[in-house]
């Protein structure tokens, strides 16, 4: 029972953060270098009241203006969400891949 | 690296990675909270542009900080890259906002959303002005390029046309077009002549005044020439007009059509339809006119476009694919 309402609560948080993040991530869809697939990877390590001790790439793009735009993305949403009371550790790695699907206008 | 090279290694480098794996060591990835993010929801970059900031000088300059900053959103909305924060929300009188990196509230402006701040201040003495731009990167903190311009006062509008430029450069690796123009066919007068506008259709000039026909305008790739067709002597002829002097030069005259051309990448030919030999056919003119080699096609060859690449020249023709 207790490992349901956990993940749950896990589910809930990483929407929270994902909402969060697709909010700031300013991509705009003509800029220059912006084509093709891109992919990126960060690795944010989190504190579990929210704040961001250390982002890191796991993965770039390739693309400097693509890498720097999901960059800002995440440095746009510190503070995070602080982790849901139920999940224990004191603080977390959140390993977040960018890949956009399409650009909302 | 292989295992060779590896044992080379002086014992206190392979001291130091050992103490370091020891001390770095990796956290088991189960632990880790996975996130896929993949509509970014912000499609344009948004960006701070205030009034710029009057240093002094003469006091009839005053109202160019309005009038600079405007010309800048304006160039900048126009990209269709950057959403402009309004000017109602920002927290500071632009005249008390700072200009230099230590003086800028960077918490401030992130707390309004935006991701680049631009901040301009200028000098008013006479005719001249002095103007100092910088360009912010809000989120990290860092001034991205920084600009100082002397010029006419009647040049404002060039001189942040031209930082806009600078700006599409930094930000996206491409200059930007605020220094293109537009050359086109207008019938303003009653009559069609050849006008030119800026990149967004305004500070529109008129070329030509014919009062005829006037038509087909072409830039040369260094933009300092156009070349067009006119009916002024009632035959349609070929014409260049340098658009620094303003001098037309009539270039080619022969009988029939003298029409559709278009320069060669190298600036000192153009190519153009003529039809002096009963069809029209293509062919290759210097500037003054003067015929260079033969013909390059036959069977009605129209409106030849000359690709960046010299070797080629594109038309429009009647002439059917070979068989096969």
């Amino acid at each position: 029972m207790k490992g349901g309402e956990l993940s749950q609560a896990l589910m809930l948080y990483r929407a929270l953060v994902n909402e969060k993040i697709e909010r700031n991530w300013a991509l705009p869809e003509r800029s220059s270098r912006v084509k093709g697939k891109l992919e990126a990877v960060l690795v944010v390590r989190v504190r579990r009241d929210g704040t961001v001790l250390d982002i890191q790439f796991d993965e770039r793009s390739g693309d400097s203006y693509f890498d720097d735009s999901v960059l800002k993305a995440v440095l746009k949403s510190k503070p995070f969400p602080p982790f849901p009371d139920i999940y224990s550790p004191k603080e977390e790695e959140i390993v977040i891949r960018f890949a956009p699907e399409k650009v909302s206008s | 690296m292989n295992f060779r090279n590896f044992r080379k290694l002086p014992v206190s480098v392979l001291g130091f990675v050992i103490i370091a794996l020891t001390i770095f060591q990796v956290r088991p990835a189960g632990s880790r909270i996975y996130i896929d993010v993949n509509s970014p929801l912000q499609a344009k970059i948004p960006i701070a542009v205030p009034a710029f900031r009057f240093e002094g000088g003469d006091v009839t300059g005053r109202g160019l900080a309005k009038n600079m900053a405007d010309t800048l959103s304006n160039a900048l909305d126009f990209s269709g890259l950057f959403q402009l924060l309004d000017p109602a929300v920002f927290l500071q009188n632009p005249d008390e906002m700072g200009i230099a990196i230590q003086e800028i509230k960077f918490s401030e402006w992130r707390f309004l959303g935006a991701d680049l701040l631009v901040r301009g201040s200028y000098r008013v003495q006479g005719e001249r002005f002095e103007l100092l731009i910088n360009l912010f990167d809000v989120i990290n903190q860092k001034l991205l390029l920084s600009r100082t311009y002397y010029n006419s006062v009647e040049d404002a509008r060039d001189t942040i046309l031209r930082f806009a430029d600078e700006l599409m450069l930094e930000l996206t690796g491409e200059l930007g077009i605020f220094h293109t123009k537009l050359a086109f066919v207008g019938d303003a007068t009653g009559q069609k002549e050849i006008y030119v506008a800026d990149f967004d259709g305004s500070h529109i000039r008129q070329l030509t005044n014919n009062r005829s026909m006037t038509l087909s305008p072409n830039w040369s790739n260094d933009g300092k020439q156009i070349s067009f067709v006119g009916y002024k002597h009632g035959n349609p002829d070929i014409y260049t007009i340098d658009l620094m002097s303003k001098a037309i030069q009539r270039i080619s005259m022969r009988p029939g059509l003298n029409i559709a051309p278009a320069y060669h990448p190298n600036g000192d030919k153009l190519a153009a339809t003529l039809s002096f030999t009963g069809n029209p056919e293509l062919y290759l003119l210097d500037l003054r006119g003067q015929r260079r080699g033969h013909q390059m096609a036959a069977s009605s060859p129209m409106s030849p476009i000359e690709l960046a690449n010299p070797r080629f020249t594109c038309w429009m023709s009647t002439r059917r694919p070979p068989p096969g």
